[in-house]
């Protein structure tokens, strides 16, 4: 049922949920997003793993559900780190703009059953890119922290680097899909896991680093 | 466009590899964008805290002036005048009734005199009543203490209308003026002292010029006088400019302009 890349991949992202939970909350606002983002897509996955097993057709549908909901949980995290009313303004408009987007791709435009919802996800890409960016320039920290130990900036990291990366591949995702499926289930596994790999190592390090700051400030 | 699965392929890997790779360069100009203003954070608190310091440094050498002028004043004035009360009172005859009430009259008005000098230097120590009086009425108070002792003709201009000061600038101004007519009764052997305060909007630009005999200024801060580098300190303090314009056997011009 899983092969060694679905094993590494679900170990790293257990990891990451792990350190999740005993990362600091008061070194990373809005933890508890990224908690709730971390069960729900491995819950997510896992559904979508056994149902290809059994041969249920119901990925699909899972991703119109998933993608919508990591993009307004991860905005919502995002938000927390936003010190002006502009942004902050400018981020909530979108997430209405995205919801309606969401909507008219996913009944007026794709297949459910059979299409991926890559447009969808590259909305979504576009949104974080720009908001992490944003983010990542404005970061402010504590005079005597390095901008290594601040686990925002790894969290940030992983987002730009994941979602610059599979920006580009879920543009083809769809048309592969249809037209040469072998090669888009290879690049799947080129490039999806790997990039998933490296935002869970990212994201595992930005708890650890969380974890050492409170160790940081008992001493 | 592509004809081939491995072009499709290349091609998409080769894209990814790019956005990957253009993440990255922008990552690494946000770490070094954050590092330089990490740096100038630092920078700017190293600045603040020498800005403290040479705060605190001019209040102490302000302080130890003023105790300075406050011992010389005593000694050089108020000593004096009391002395020569205690002398009138000791040497006061009372068999002889109109040579007495002569003395007991000349008393009088050496103790009206000590009054008024007491007065005089109890303004110029107190900082407070500086600020009560202001830059212009403070400066006026020096001129007329100068004036009375008669060494050069002094004068003083104020143009544009009067306007509030900063009082911390006030007193450190007042200071600074204080010690600039110091000096120039001390070194200058100047015979005129011209004092010309002009306000206009935004600037308050204080010059005092004296056709004394001037010194070298580069001499002068090599030789360690720090005097000179003390009302530059202060000036930065109050973020004035500090201008010498000086030459030797051609007086010296001392200009200074404080952002209201």
């Amino acid at each position: 049922m899983f092969s060694t890349s679905d094993i590494i991949y679900y170990l790293l992202f257990i990891t990451a949920m792990t350190l999740s939970f005993i990362a600091s909350k008061a070194n990373i606002k809005g933890l508890i997003y990224l908690r709730v983002l971390f069960i729900v897509g491995l819950c997510t996955e896992l559904i979508v793993d056994i149902t290809d097993f059994y041969e249920v057709p119901l990925h699909n549908i899972l991703y119109y559900i998933y993608i919508p909901f990591e993009y307004i949980i991860l905005s919502t995290f995002l938000k927390k780190y936003v010190k002006t009313k502009r942004l902050h303004l400018i981020m909530t408009y979108a997430v209405f703009i995205y919801t309606f987007l969401v909507i008219y791709f996913t009944f007026f435009y794709y297949e459910i059953e059979n299409d991926y919802p890559g447009i969808i996800y590259n909305i979504g890409c576009v949104f974080l890119i720009i908001w992490t960016s944003v983010l990542l320039f404005n970061l402010e920290f504590k005079e005597d922290m390095k901008l290594f130990q601040i686990p925002f900036f790894w969290i940030c990291t992983a987002m730009i680097i994941f979602y610059s990366g599979v920006f580009l591949y879920n543009g083809f995702y769809n048309y592969l899909l249809e037209e040469k499926t072998e090669l888009a289930s290879k690049l799947r596994l080129l490039v999806n896991l790997n990039l998933n790999y490296l935002f869970y190592i990212l994201m595992s390090y930005a708890f650890i680093c969380s974890i050492r700051q409170k160790k940081y400030f008992i001493r | 466009m592509f004809n081939t699965p491995e072009e499709i392929f290349y091609s998409v890997i080769a894209g990814v590899i790019l956005m990957i790779f253009l993440a990255t360069i922008f990552i690494l100009s946000v770490i070094r964008y954050q590092t330089k203003m990490q740096k100038h954070k630092e920078e700017k608190k190293e600045l603040q805290a020498n800005f403290s310091k040479t705060l605190l440094q001019s209040k102490l050498e302000i302080k130890e002036q003023t105790l300075q002028q406050l011992a010389h004043e005593i000694h050089d004035n108020l000593g004096q005048v009391a002395s020569l009360i205690k002398i009138h009172l000791n040497t006061l005859r009372l068999d002889d009734q109109p040579k007495a009430e002569q003395k007991i009259e000349e008393t009088k008005d050496l103790i009206k005199q000590l009054i008024a000098d007491l007065k005089e230097l109890s303004v110029s120590l107190n900082g407070e009543r500086i600020i009560q009086l202001g830059i212009a009425n403070g400066i006026e108070t020096e001129v007329n203490k100068l004036r009375k002792i008669g060494a050069f003709t002094i004068n003083f201009i104020q143009q544009g209308s009067v306007k509030k000061i900063d009082p911390n600038t006030t007193v450190i101004l007042y200071r600074m003026v204080q010690e600039i007519l110091n000096n120039i009764v001390k070194h200058s052997k100047a015979k005129e002292v011209d004092i010309t305060m002009t306000f206009t909007k935004k600037i308050l630009t204080l010059v005092i010029s004296d056709n004394g005999i001037g010194f070298d200024v580069h001499n002068k801060i090599n030789n360690g006088g720090s005097g000179l580098i003390n009302l530059k300190n202060r000036a930065k303090l109050i973020r004035a400019t500090f201008d010498i314009d000086t030459q030797l056997q051609k007086g010296t011009k001392i200009s200074i302009k404080i952002p209201i």
